[in-house]
């Protein structure tokens, strides 16, 4: 056999090698059932009623919700914990009172999260929180609220930091004074009853609407010597004061990413790295098992074994059990979905709802439209960034023991490649939608 | 290179070189004899008279009288002729001793150079391959749409894989052109989707040193030239990645060959070559009549690492392989392979084979392996295989196949998914190849394997392998350095699995030395 022999028998397998792969070219295509994936994940459709709150698709209860939206009136005292100090990002001295709205922490610059805090895993407000603050650009597509679903409608959301110690440090007491003060025509325009008299200082009856900033788990508050029927007027402004804050907080949708834009026919909408992270997210990875539907969340809850103490976390305590305690504060909280303040409480959640050994150390999966602005991730803030996030998912999570509970059994090593894992950031940073209406973005 | 290969190498060059020596020295002293002989042969003969022969064949006897006057003269008187011979005697009697001086320093020279025998050799496998598909032998089950009892199995859809991860091997070290969302298989070494492309599958280096006639050292390592980002991964995305390349330490043993009478026997240590079957005898690219490995290659080519015995009895018909390794025979690619043990029973394995001396070779085999399970701390989970081979090479015809079955139990805690704890892998596989050698340059060949194998590790992934494949292809010897080789793998799902492209065209050039 000659040298010619050998050359030409070599240019034939060039050519049947190469004539052996596909045509297709270098772009990345998707199986018929791979676009069916990929298909329930966009678009994101319109924000489905909730009917606990029935005004929640109400223009008028969000306009009049962006307004409280940005008033730091409602606000109580700033304890030590949340004091200005060097570099911290805090609100005010100790003692400071009406520095804080819910804007302070849900900051619209910022896809309505926290970027002014220092450390910037938790907030500083009228405290440190002890988890990280949730964006709420997309929020109303979730079935729960909080890390740890303690809240199962938006608007039970809506209320419960303004009496946390860590966030607002006030009382419902003095959310209805301060409505009384400010809002009255607007809130008696449309909520019914109107707002009660007693609420103004120089009522007859003024004394049986004591205004405080001492919350009802306050045992000095005076909320605990009230009549049941006076709480009750004043659970339903607070409940009302909740629904207008969720109404606005329902306009706060970021649509038309590149994602969707790809997904409705525009393939240049996102690049290569981001398709082939596509695949890999419906694929080998596995994120959209968790990260389904057009939220990219499953509205489940989940212990993915984050390692609760890691980098700077000088205020993330050092141990969280997450869905597990969140249950007991849900069911226990008159103002739920399934309470007498709900609208409609046989579509509330919270009505059965017991923990379980499973629920220890779950937190709800975040929904990942806008992730790549969110940062930093996890409960705790744990992880600073989305390639420190694929790689804790890469290893399966942290190692038993340095979390609560047990993990998820979903949570297995993926054995991503590096190239693999840049291609899964690319494609998250493909779920930034377009910027919220910047007249949503600011007060009145 | 093969085990034999290097084995015989130096041996039989030096062994070459005495033998020629001998024969040189023979040849020269027959031919020296010869002349002599014939010289003598001549003097009897020589009629000096330029006479007819005398009747009856008989030469003048040297008693005969001299010629009479008168007729022609003999220039060279006899006494003159006599000496002219003793002269030629004595040269050659001093040539034969010079020759004999020759022969003891030459034979000095080699028994002083033999106990340091050393050998370098290796070779450079060089390919080009194409697949069809993505390149990976593998699809996941999202919607569980084939193998719906998973859907409450706790594994998700994506983790749900029929096919084979190593279906669409591209070399003879058994690499797949990508291997895709595989979660078991997830070293992916040559990762291109299935591309075109061209390759060095391995740079092949091979030591062999012979201390004695009975104790020698083996070593073989592959480099393999790859993609950066694929073979070392970071710690996390902050690390700058490897190199792509890598290299694979192959082979790495002593052997002594113990002294016996009527039968042999030859002790190992180290890593060395498996005793199962006999795909492995063939597996580097320079040895292997195809391009590729079967799809049971895996679970009898690996080398483990620990002490094998081998012997042979009845004229080396019957012969006896027995190891004692850390783990299986199980190739490093697969994810079964303890290379350093983490448990405390180690994997015996042995084979017993028969050869009737028909032909080159006419052997049948029977092996088997038993152990603890590779990479499980448990002791108590079991991992044994059992195989049958057949290896024919008789007139021009080559002919191999296996068939091996095998079992790594696995392990679940009480109330976790099954093979939660250790993986468990279920496997019955075989092939058959043969070659037909055309002309002494060209060997045609065919293989048919199958692969039926069942691999779940909790709910972490599940594999449900249903296979077969047909390989055609040629193998060319161009010289004694150069071989190339050409083949086309069609695969084939079985089952309920839907088929899916994910044939192989591939080639090797292997330039050995």
């Amino acid at each position: 056999m000659t040298f010619g022999y050998a050359g030409m028998l070599g240019t034939g397998l060039v050519i049947l090698a190469a004539a052996c792969s596909d045509s297709a070219g270098g772009d990345v295509t998707f199986t018929g059932s791979e676009r069916a994936t990929i298909g329930a994940l966009s678009p994101l459709a319109a924000v489905e009623s909730d009917p606990t709150n029935k005004y929640a698709a109400n223009a008028a209860a969000a306009a009049f919700g962006q307004k409280l939206f940005f008033d730091t009136r409602f606000s109580g005292t700033i304890l030590a914990a949340g004091a200005l100090s060097s570099g911290n990002g805090g609100l005010g001295q100790i003692g400071d009172t009406g520095k804080i709205s819910c804007a302070s922490c849900h900051q619209p610059d910022a896809t309505f999260q926290d970027v002014r805090s220092v450390p910037n895993s938790c907030t500083v407000a009228a405290g440190w929180t002890l988890r990280n603050t949730p964006p709420l650009v997309n929020a109303a597509f979730y079935k729960w609220f909080f890390w740890d679903g303690r809240a199962d409608a938006l608007w039970v959301q809506a209320l419960l930091p303004v009496e946390a110690n860590g966030e607002m440090n006030s009382s419902r007491l003095h959310v209805a004074h301060a409505l009384y003060a400010n809002y009255k025509a607007e809130y008696n325009a449309l909520f019914d009853p109107d707002l009660d008299p007693g609420l103004d200082p120089a009522s007859a009856t003024a004394k049986q609407f004591p205004d405080s900033l001492k919350p009802p788990s306050d045992p000095q508050s005076p909320w605990n010597t009230m009549k049941p029927a006076d709480q009750d007027v004043v659970n339903r402004i607070f409940a009302n004061f909740g629904k207008a804050l969720a109404a606005y907080e329902t306009l706060l949708v970021a649509r038309n990413s590149p994602f969707d834009r790809y997904v409705a026919g525009d393939e240049a909408a996102m690049n290569t790295q981001a398709k082939l992270g596509l695949r890999l997210f419906i694929g080998k990875a596995a994120c959209v098992v968790c990260h389904a539907g057009p939220l990219l969340s499953d509205n489940k809850f989940h212990n993915t074994g984050v390692v609760q103490h890691q980098g700077d976390l000088t205020h993330v305590p050092t141990s969280d059990q997450g869905r597990f305690a969140g249950i007991p504060q849900l069911t226990a909280n008159a103002l739920n979905g399934s309470g007498a303040y709900s609208d409609s409480p046989k579509d509330g959640k919270a009505s059965g709802l017991v923990a379980t050994d499973a629920d220890r150390g779950a937190f709800r999966t975040k929904g990942l439209r806008e992730v790549a602005m969110t940062g930093p991730y996890m409960h705790g803030g744990q992880i600073a960034t989305l390639e420190d996030v694929i790689d804790h998912y890469d290893r399966g999570g942290g190692a038993a023991g340095a979390f609560e509970g047990t993990k998820d059994p979903l949570m297995v090593p993926l054995n991503l490649t590096a190239s693999e894992k840049t291609q899964l950031v690319e494609f998250l940073h493909a779920l930034t939608g377009e910027a919220v209406p910047a007249a949503l973005t600011r007060g009145p | 290179m093969s085990e034999p290969a290097a084995k015989r190498g130096p041996v039989a060059r030096l062994a070459t070189m005495i033998m020629n020596r001998h024969v040189a020295f023979v040849v020269a002293f027959a031919l020296t004899s010869l002349a002599s002989t014939r010289a003598w042969a001549q003097v009897a003969q020589d009629p000096g008279d330029a006479g007819a022969p005398t009747a009856g064949g008989a030469g003048p006897s040297p008693t005969q009288p001299p010629p009479s006057a008168g007729a022609e003269p003999a220039a060279p008187t006899q006494e003159t002729r006599l000496r002219e011979l003793e002269a030629e005697s004595r040269r050659l009697r001093q040539e034969l001793d010079e020759l004999k001086e020759d022969h003891k320093s030459t034979s000095d020279r080699v028994d002083k150079l033999l106990p340091i025998a050393n050998k370098f050799t290796g070779y450079i496998d060089f390919g080009f391959f194409g697949t069809t598909g993505n390149g990976a032998g593998i699809r996941n089950d999202t919607d569980y749409a084939y193998f719906p009892e998973y859907r409450t199995s706790g594994i998700a859809g994506q983790w749900v894989f029929y096919g084979d991860p190593l279906a669409t091997m591209v070399n003879a070290r058994g690499e797949p052109a990508d291997t895709g969302p595989s979660r078991a298989l997830t070293f992916d070494p040559i990762h291109n989707g299935g591309k075109p492309s061209f390759i060095v599958n391995s740079i092949d280096l091979a030591l062999f040193h012979a201390v004695n006639e009975s104790l020698t050292f083996n070593a073989a390592v592959d480099f393999i030239p790859r993609t950066r980002n694929v073979s070392i991964r970071g710690q996390n995305s902050k690390d700058l990645p490897g190199l792509g390349d890598f290299l694979d330490v192959k082979l790495g043993y002593a052997e002594y060959i113990v002294p016996t009478q009527g039968w042999s026997l030859s002790l190992f240590a180290g890593k060395f070559d498996s005793v199962l079957g006999v795909e492995y005898r063939t597996q580097d690219a320079p040895d292997r009549l195809a391009v590729t490995p079967s799809l049971i290659c895996r679970y009898t080519c690996g080398r483990p690492l620990g002490l094998k015995a081998r012997a042979r009895f009845l004229d080396d018909r019957l012969a006896l392989n027995v190891s004692v390794a850390n783990g299986s025979n199980f190739v490093e690619l697969f994810p079964f392979y303890n290379e350093i043990d983490s448990n405390n029973v180690k994997t015996v394995s042995g084979r017993v084979s028969y050869d009737l001396h028909i032909g080159k070779r006419f052997e049948a085999g029977f092996s088997g392996a038993y152990g603890a399970q590779d990479l499980q701390s448990d002791d108590g989970v079991p991992q044994w295989q059992t195989g049958a081979d057949l290896s024919i090479d008789w007139k021009d015809i080559v002919l191999t196949a296996e068939w091996v079955h095998g079992i790594a139990q696995g392990a679940a805690n009480i109330g976790d998914p099954p093979c939660a704890t250790a993986p468990c892998l279920h496997f019955t596989g075989a092939y058959a190849q043969l070659g037909y050698r055309v002309l002494n340059w060209l060997t045609p060949y065919t293989r048919v394997d199958t692969r039926d194998a069942f691999h779940r590790d909790g709910t972490s992934f599940v594999y449900i392998s249903q296979l077969m494949r047909v390989t055609g292809g040629a193998h060319f010897e161009v010289g004694t350095n150069v071989v190339v080789k050409a083949e086309y793998t069609h695969v084939q799902q079985l089952g309920r699995a839907p088929q899916f492209p994910n044939d192989v065209a591939t080639s090797s050039l292997v330039l050995k030395f």
